[in-house]
């Protein structure tokens, strides 16, 4: 989706004359993006039923929870407030997806809060400061990515226990390696720009000098990988449920496709659609989102 | 040259020492060594002597520094002992697991990449056209979907329902490439997309560049400059995307190994897990850690004969 | 492009289709082949660590035991196998006698250790290597706590430094084909261990000639043979006819049980009674852990018959009936009940649940014992009302239990008298998972959900087996629910499980201590059988069911799918070697699958 289109680059440059930050004209390139920003709306959809749904709205916790024997396994688009039908306990199916993507989005979240500062900080510091520091930043990440990183997260789950914090933690210790590279590299050629000299000739401190004016040029990697983030999450938490290590008792998409597989032979199509719908949209989104994002920071830059 | 090997083989040293230390600290300090006792104890019936018993056999009982040396030693040496749930040695497990790994990824990576470097090139060749849009739409929404949910699908509807594929199984020698094709297309279904975007944009950055537009002033034809030059350009990005993915294909695909009963690593590695079977575990790891450490160094070798401004430095 | 794409899998299709053509022509060898299954991976061929039931019907195919139980009988009786007739018992119940028959001959397929294929007779000596294995602490073995303190003079020979040049006292071979046990006490059940694939004979010269590698070569006198060039270990094992094996015949129609006429019908049984065993030429053990994998390939035909996976008993079968595509292809459910009992129980040496029996009785009053029924065993399984299950000397038909069925007025008003109106004033309690299998995790889910229908607060802790094992046995495990089930058939083997000296790590997890019951345990468990026995049994198992140390759970039934094709499946709970009693009718699968 890079675009190429010779007028828009020169609009850009008469907006860059007229004195536009390049964020700025990022984000206007962004907004430009009728297919991000819908799937930017979708997303924002998905955050607002969260929050929402963490208060007992219509009754969606007990919808989701409560067992209801009698009811099992009502078919698909019977009615409205069951449009998926019911499960085995006949607890709502889509009760259980719409809780499901609080599950997803905070474990999306978690992870991302963990990762992404362990990166920055590994990453800028590697970057910046070189030598003996570099040395050791690079050591470890060498050490974590020479071991499958699936390995280190069925481990971790599995000797620590199955909860939403550690699996986010898993999944952070082995997702930070990536951005602190990006940032390292970032830093390295950003030490030698013209501006970080003049501000470190001026006297500014590192500490200034990392934050202020560096780190902002690796904004984009950042929010890309925090969004593209979810969707490896999302992707981890399916396959963990399947081998038995995601959260127990709780509605999460994974846990719900997991069910769908011995149901699917009496052709239950509830758990599976349900999830699968939710959560395939959702990733849609947030791959549209992530390359839009790319395109419109950095339209040269090919893979984080 | 040879210098520079050296000094890169050194390197594998803190390495391993380091890969040691994680291995140590998941299994040993946090937790799994007196699980995995607990895996071997009779469950019908247990008596405190034999825990104790058992914790001495297997030296739990000695002090963490020295069972940490003891597994430094192992890595190194490369001598895991046998399989604590199945006692065969270790690297007669490995030698039966990761061949039969390696016949369902290897393929299947050569199909996910040639298929990907043809749709990405005629992306990039007619790029704007509808067939573009449609490949694009298709790769993002092939990055979205699950492997649990398509495998799920392919075996219950085109295995069963429309009998196309037999639904899982395995025999020795080639005639196992039977129960291969439906994991191999499930694999490439969900592989594709990420790789027709990346090369996608290589080819298309390359596209960008100078000698292109030269090339185009002198009136070169669109498809020579594609092929003759765009493509071998752009090869070192994708090649190195495509290299440094190797040594993950010998881990193998623990989904597709457990529903179609490929006895290969992924699964070896699952159950490894489960049962607290640390010689494998290490074992997996070590010779995952030596293929990574292996390849990243041809893929830098190879870089610099490629690409001369690079030095061996 | 899209064209390319599918004209790609096209070839892949044309090309998968031509291999199975191929196989297909090539193939055309008139042979009975069983399509068996194990729902996990094997554990190596080491009968003193045969602790699990899959391998155990592996091996049990191509090894055989001392005795084995009767085909075709309802109950579990034994009959000779490798003995040759019952043995003689010594009026004190301490000695007994064993003769065994001398034309059981290992088959070594690969002739490395006996270059003849056909090896030697197995001889009284090659059992008694077997047991002393067991016993041997370097083993490791999964099966000694059957003997531990039984036999004489084989806990002396253990301690001593396991020396097998040494004999042993109370287990000897007093010629070739005679053995002599001799007991520290009597323990009528010993009779039944011999049938496990615990003490299968080990021939030495085999562990002499592979080394550490012997347990993978499986060797033994039963009726089919390893095929080590065609099994896969990890996908499938492929067993073949013993040409050397002593032979068998099928059951005599008269000896059937009713529930066995009921399953075959007469016809059948008329129709083999007296045949040569070993119907099939070739029996594929094939291992399928996914249970959806195991489900479409037996509703492809590739399985001759499935149990319904546990997972879901309701999803695999909807509305409990067979549908009309398995009708039509001439699939049969057959149910059986199974010697065992799945419960909840209480740590009692909980400051509060342990003290407090009404508590107890109001939590028991307050599950859902119909609904579990109901939602996971698809209404066909029977509600336990002490821990022993129908079928064993002891069972009380009669007895109802008052805190095994839901009444929660009864649950509250308990949970008032214990002083704990409406829950208030109880902490929270945990329950310690041990798998988050689907059925584990919505089991506990309801269990939750009944306790704090009365006020309490329970609280699910996650955790694997090994976690689960290491609580119990530090007794930190409040609430914790499994399952045991049958070694062998005799009510003595569940009573173990209440009785105090056996506290964990022992079997009994929740250290139920009643001095009363150990009592009657001790006397009961000992004596030879009959109706006296029966009797102390089921007084013993009542008075721990009503004390409420479990809240009891169901005992399970088994549900098995078969094809028309295979005649002469017979459900057995335990023990092994049953393959060589099915039979393929070839032609009937050929016409049901080509439908």
């Amino acid at each position: 989706m890079s675009n190429t289109n010779e007028l828009i680059d020169f609009k850009e440059k008469q907006d860059y004359y007229e004195g536009k930050s390049p964020f700025a004209l990022s984000i206007a390139r962004l907004k430009k993006n009728k297919w991000a920003m819908f799937s930017f709306w979708v997303l924002c959809i998905y955050v607002l039923s969260t929050i929402v749904t963490t208060y007992n709205v219509f009754g969606i916790h007990e919808a989701a929870y409560d067992f209801n024997i009698k009811n099992r396994y009502v078919p698909m688009f019977n009615s409205i407030s069951e449009l998926f039908g019911t499960d085995t306990f006949g607890r709502n199916v889509l009760a259980r997806a719409i809780l499901g993507a609080r599950i997803s989005l905070f474990l999306g979240l978690f992870s991302g809060l963990i990762m992404i500062p362990v990166a920055i900080l590994i990453g800028s510091i590697a970057g910046y400061y070189g030598g003996v520091m570099d040395d050791i930043s690079v050591y470890i990440m060498s050490v974590i990515v020479a071991i499958p990183g699936m390995l280190i997260i069925m481990s971790l789950v599995q000797t620590l226990g199955r909860s939403f914090l550690i699996i986010a933690f898993a999944f952070a210790i082995t997702g930070w390696v990536g951005l602190a590279r990006v940032i390292r590299g970032a830093f390295f050629q950003a030490r030698e720009f013209e501006y970080v000299l003049a501000a470190r000739t001026l006297g500014a401190n590192d500490f200034r000098i990392i934050f202020k004016h560096i780190l902002p040029n690796t904004f984009h990697f950042v929010i890309l990988r925090f969004v593209l983030n979810f969707v490896s999450v999302i992707k981890m938490e399916v396959f963990l449920a399947y081998i038995g290590l995601s959260v127990i008792g709780v509605p999460t998409w994974g846990n719900m496709i997991n069910e769908s597989k011995t149901e699917l032979m009496a052709s239950h199509w509830q758990n599976m659609t349900a999830a699968t719908l939710f959560m395939f949209i959702f990733l849609v989104c947030l791959n549209i989102f992530g390359d839009a994002i790319r395109d419109a920071f950095d339209p040269k830059l090919k893979n984080v | 040259m040879i210098n520079y090997l050296i000094r890169r083989l050194l390197h594998l040293v803190p390495i391993i020492l380091g890969v040691a230390l994680v291995f140590f600290l998941i299994f040993n300090v946090i937790g799994g060594q007196e699980k995995f006792l607990y895996n071997i104890l009779p469950k019908k019936s247990r008596t405190v002597e034999q825990i104790d018993f058992y914790k001495h056999k297997y030296g739990l009982d000695r002090p963490m520094v020295v069972q940490y040396l003891d597994l430094v030693k192992q890595m190194v040496t490369f001598d895991f002992g046998r399989s604590e749930v199945r006692k065969i040695p270790v690297k007669t497990l490995l030698m039966r697991h990761v061949p039969n790994s390696a016949k369902l990824t290897f393929p299947a990576f050569f199909f996910e990449i040639s298929i990907s470097l043809i749709l990405a090139s005629l992306c990039a060749f007619y790029r704007g056209s509808k067939f573009d849009r449609l490949i694009t739409v298709l790769s993002v929404l092939g990055m979205s979907i699950s492997m649990l949910v398509l495998i799920l699908l392919g075996q219950q509807i085109l295995a069963y329902k429309w009998g196309l594929f037999p639904i899982s199984g395995w025999v020795k020698g080639i005639g196992a490439i039977k129960y291969l094709i439906l994991p191999w297309i499930l694999w490439v279904l969900v592989s594709v997309g990420y790789d027709v975007r990346f090369f996608r944009t290589a080819l298309l950055e390359e596209s960008h560049k100078d000698y292109v537009r030269t090339a185009k002033a002198k009136g070169l034809s669109d498809k020579s400059i594609m092929f003759k030059h765009i493509l071998r350009n752009a090869l070192i990005p994708i090649l190195t995307y495509v290299v440094i993915q190797i040594p993950f294909l010998l881990m193998g695909s623990i989904l597709l190994e457990r529903f179609f009963s490929i006895p290969g690593i992924g699964d070896l590695m699952v159950n490894a897990i489960f049962n607290y079977d640390l010689p494998v575990l290490k074992a997996t790891i070590m010779f995952f850690t030596l293929f990574f450490v292996g390849f990243t160094l041809i893929t830098d070798v190879l870089y610099a004969l490629v690409d001369p401004r690079i030095r061996l430095s | 492009m899209k064209k390319g794409f599918l004209a790609l899998m096209l070839v892949l299709l044309a090309f998968s289709l031509f291999l199975t053509g191929c196989k297909q022509e090539v193939g055309e060898k008139v042979e009975k082949v069983l399509n068996r299954y194990v729902i996990a991976k094997l554990r190596p061929f080491d009968p003193a660590n045969m602790t699990d039931e899959y391998t155990t019907q592996v091996f049990g195919d191509m090894s055989e035991a001392l005795f084995s139980y009767k085909y075709t009988a309802d109950t579990y009786q034994l009959q000779p196998e490798i003995a040759a007739k019952m043995p003689t018992v010594s009026a004190d119940g301490l000695v007994y006698t064993i003769k065994l028959r001398k034309d059981a001959f290992f088959y070594d397929s690969l002739g490395e250790v006996f270059p003849e294929n056909k090896g030697r007779a197995v001889n009284a000596h090659d059992f008694v290597y077997s047991v002393k294995r067991l016993a041997d602490p370097a083993n490791e073995s999964g099966g000694w706590w059957l003997y531990e303190g039984f036999i004489k003079g084989l806990d002396e020979w253990a301690a001593n430094g396991s020396d097998y040049s040494k004999t042993v006292e109370g287990f000897k071979a007093l010629d070739d084909t005679t053995i002599q046990l001799t007991l520290n006490r009597p323990y009528p059940q010993i009779l039944y261990t011999f049938t496990m694939s615990f003490t299968y004979p080990i021939a030495e010269e085999v562990v002499d000639f592979y080394g550490q590698e012997w347990m993978n070569y499986p060797m033994g006198t039963g009726a089919y043979y390893y095929d080590h060039e065609n099994s896969i270990p990890g996908t499938q094992h492929v067993l073949l006819k013993n040409p050397t094996w002593h032979g068998g015949q099928f059951p005599a129609a008269a000896d059937a049980g009713t529930g066995v006429k009921a399953k075959l019908g007469s016809e059948i049984l008329a129709e083999y009674e007296g045949k040569e065993l070993a119907f099939a030429d070739k029996v594929i053990w094939n291992v399928i852990e996914e249970s959806s994998v195991q489900w479409l390939k037996f509703m492809n035909g590739e399985l001759d018959y499935s149990t319904i996976p546990k997972d879901n008993y309701e999803t695999a079968v909807a509305n409990q009936e067979l549908t009309d595509d398995m009708i039509a292809k001439g699939i049969t459910m057959d149910i059986n009940p199974t010697l065992d009992v799945t419960y909840t129980f209480f740590n009692m040496e909980d400051p509060i649940l342990g003290t407090n029996v009404k508590l107890r009785q109001a939590m028991a009053s307050a599950s859902t014992h119909e609904d579990i029924l109901d939602i996971f065993y698809n209404g066909r399984a029977d509600l336990a009302q002490t821990l022993l299950p129908p079928g064993l000397g002891g069972y009380d038909p009669d007895y109802v239990n008052p805190y095994a069925h839901f009444d929660l007025d009864q649950a509250k008003t308990l949970l008032a008298e214990a002083g704990y109106p409406g829950g208030e004033g109880l902490p929270t309690f945990e329950y310690q998972m041990y798998s988050s299998s689907t059925t584990q995790t919505q089991m506990v889910e309801l269990f939750i959900d009944n306790m704090s229908k009365l006020g309490i607060t329970v609280e699910a802790v996650a955790g694997d087996w090994p976690t689960f094992m290491e609580r119990i046995d530090d007794h930190t495990v409040q609430i914790g629910g499994i399952a045991w089930g049958a070694d062998y058939p005799d009510a003595q083997n569940f009573l173990q499980l209440n009785y105090g000296p056996n506290k964990a790590p022992g079997p009994n997890s929740a250290n139920y201590d009643n001095p009363e019951f150990n009592a009657l345990y001790e006397k009961a468990a000992f004596m030879q059988q009959g109706p006296e026995r029966d009797k102390l049994y089921a007084e013993a198992a009542q008075l721990a069911a009503e004390e409420v140390p479990w809240i009891m759970g169901v005992h399970r039934l088994s549900y098995a799918l078969d094809y028309s094709w295979l005649k002469t499946r017979v459900f057995r709970d335990i023990g092994a070697g049953y393959s060589k009693y099915y039979d393929v009718d070839l032609a009937e699968r050929d016409e049901v699958l080509s439908k």
